[in-house]
């Protein structure tokens, strides 16, 4: 067995996990940093949240390995494991105070009292709780519960902090604070962290790398960036942001760019379906592809242009201040979304969305 | 429905109640505070001496004493079993646990007299138990289990488990499992997952248990007669002999009103002591 790459503090192989005919996870493969936060992405039934709990300790895995350090956590107790975790329920002791949630963790690992209460005191600090030692959960609110839930998870300085969809039950300004919070105390420890979450604006706003998976497999890894700008996929490109899709083949692939032809059928065929991909793709010619453009990259336009561009009649105009959302329709069944700062277009019956290449999104079939 | 409502709609089942139940508890308490005029009558005078006499007596006094230990022997051996048993058909309902879930509750429903039977051939001196306490070289010598307090226990409960279990199946379902899933990522073992974390929150259910089985326990008859003999006496034992053979009603009566004062005195300061936890909830 080959060691970890040297920075890496959680590694998982090959892990997988089936419950009978079901694959919930799959061929997951992972590489975490020191001081890394990373986030598991996906709807749910996607396995993010299986993952974690293989990477815990809570599901024994169907095959594949775990590795801590280095070392081979794979069938370690969670006991064993010196990772924090934050469940979405919290899973606050309810029959004991704040102080003894927070000071179980180190009563089990016989610390002295007074440490142990310099070390409470130090974290209610830290999550800006400092009053609330001898409340009972029940007594909080769901954001101080959940400053409390972490505080407990990272009083034993655990090697890794995991969170279960631990934002799931907030409203969303307490979402957003809580987000930049954690993010806060995240950078301040320096904690390598996985959060695991459905919502992709969570994992884009706080994460240093991003792991899309789907059907219990990882699509795509790779900074919140990189995966707006260059998904791999026309599942990664929808899930992360919005995306509009259209069927196309390849005619001729250079160096620095591509060119395609759009191949579905449109209500509007005055429009030439030529499209240019400022990027090098390597495709053969006659390949058949999906172009994506985002809604924010489509500008309106009341005449075509040569290329790179879809018309439609228009469905409906949304106001939404300095952006309008433009949705036309291009074929029976589809519909395009374009977000522009256009004024005054709403009369059009047929408008045209072009794009600049550098925008062309191409996605494998 | 609103609650006043409610109200209304019980009264019917409280008359049934206060015509029944009342009636015949005044009685006895009544009975026991008058002195015995022979066979199934009392004098017309009223007095405490029942009470003195059977308060002072050793032969009452043991009887009590024993009665008290049968119901802890039997509220302990159910716990024991039970919790385990209770946790094990909640947290992994595999048909393994259906399987014994469905075991208990057919072996409630067997007479219980033909369980007494089945005690009786098994806690003999040659019976099968002390064979295998014997043989394997755990005792030296063969335990009498018949005729006492002890292997009346081993029978009760036996009798009790399913009452224990069926109390705490309910409440053991009611914690949380990520409460036990956070004390193991803390670093807590099993057995400190369970010290700290289920057996407090189960107290409640636990508590409901151990009363209904010590309740039902000292008021028991068929299983001590059968197992513990004419000798073994016990509350209910006597309270049956003063009654039906010797037909003193006033001692009847009076211990009767002891087993009762007992019993309330007990459920009431457990639920007492169970209240006073219960806001941490």
């Amino acid at each position: 067995m080959d060691t970890v790459a040297d920075g890496v503090i959680l590694a998982t192989r090959d892990l997988s996990k089936r419950y009978g005919d079901t694959v919930a996870v799959a061929a997951v493969d992972l590489a975490i940093e020191e001081g890394e936060f990373v986030t598991l992405l996906g709807p749910s039934g996607c396995g993010k949240t299986t993952t974690l709990r293989l990477i815990a300790g809570y599901v024994e895995p169907s095959g594949g390995q775990v590795l801590l350090d280095g070392a081979d956590v794979t069938h370690a107790p969670p006991q064993r494991r010196n990772m924090g975790m934050v469940f979405q329920s919290y899973a606050l002791f309810p029959h004991m105070t704040v102080y003894d949630n927070l000071a179980f963790a180190l009563q089990i690992r016989k610390w002295p009292r007074e440490k142990i209460r310099a070390r409470v005191r130090e974290m209610l600090e830290l999550v800006r709780l400092p009053q609330i030692e001898r409340r009972y959960p029940s007594q909080l609110s769901g954001g101080q519960q959940q400053r409390v839930a972490l505080a407990r998870a990272l009083i034993f300085n655990p090697r890794i902090l995991l969170m279960d969809e631990a934002l799931g039950a907030l409203d969303v300004k307490l979402r957003e604070h809580m987000q930049t919070e954690i993010k806060r105390i995240q950078q301040q420890l320096r904690i390598t962290t996985i959060h695991v979450t459905h919502d992709q604006e969570e994992a884009l706003g706080m994460s240093d790398r991003v792991v899309v998976m789907s059907q219990g497999r990882i699509v795509q890894v790779d900074t919140p960036k990189v995966l707006y700008e260059q998904p791999r996929t026309a599942y990664v490109a929808d899930f992360v942001g919005k995306v509009n899709l259209f069927r196309a083949r390849v005619v001729a692939s250079g160096a620095g760019d591509t060119l395609l032809e759009l191949t579905d059928d449109y209500l509007v065929t005055d429009v030439p379906r030529r499209v240019i991909a400022a990027r090098t793709t390597d495709l053969a010619t006659g390949t058949p592809v999906q172009v994506g453009v985002r809604p924010e990259y489509l500008e309106i336009r009341r005449q075509p242009a040569s290329e790179n561009c879809v018309a439609g009649r228009v469905e409906s105009v949304k106001f939404i201040g300095p952006l309008q959302y433009f949705t036309l329709q291009v074929a029976d069944d589809r519909s395009v979304l374009a977000i522009d700062p256009a004024k005054g277009e709403a009369a059009a019956e047929v408008l045209y969305a072009c794009w600049a290449p550098e925008k062309t999104l191409v996605l494998p079939e | 429905m609103s609650e006043r409502r409610w109200n209304w709609l019980v009264l019917p089942l409280l008359a049934a109640f206060a015509a029944s139940f009342i009636p015949a508890l005044l009685t006895f308490v009544l009975l026991s505070f008058h002195p015995s005029a022979g066979v199934a009558a009392v004098k017309p005078e009223w007095t405490l001496g029942n009470y003195t006499r059977v308060l002072s007596d050793p032969l009452y006094l043991t009887a009590l004493g024993r009665t008290l230990l049968l119901g802890l022997l039997t509220v302990l051996g159910t716990l024991v079993a039970g919790f385990p048993l209770a946790y094990l058909i909640v947290r992994f309902p595999s048909r393994f646990a259906l399987g014994l879930f469905t075991l208990l509750y057919v072996t409630s429903l067997t007479s219980i007299v033909i369980r007494g039977l089945g005690w009786i051939t098994l806690l003999g001196t040659n019976g099968p138990l002390n064979r295998l306490l014997v043989g394997s070289g755990l005792l030296a010598s063969p335990v009498p289990f018949m005729g006492n307090v002890y292997g009346t226990s081993i029978a009760m409960i036996h009798y009790m488990l399913p009452f224990m279990v069926l109390t705490l199946i309910p409440v053991v379902q009611t914690i949380d499992p990520a409460l036990e899933e956070a004390a193991a990522g803390l670093g807590a073992s099993f057995a400190r997952t369970a010290r700290s974390v289920i057996i407090p929150l189960a107290l409640p259910g636990i508590v409901a248990g151990s009363l209904l089985v010590f309740a039902m326990t000292i008021g028991a008859f068929v299983i001590p007669r059968m197992i513990g003999g004419t000798t073994m006496y016990l509350m209910s034992l006597l309270i049956d002999q003063q009654m039906l053979t010797t037909f003193n009603y006033a001692i009847g009566a009076t211990l009767s009103c002891i087993l009762l004062v007992l019993v309330i005195g007990i459920v009431a300061s457990a639920n007492l002591v169970l209240q006073h936890g219960s806001y941490r909830r």
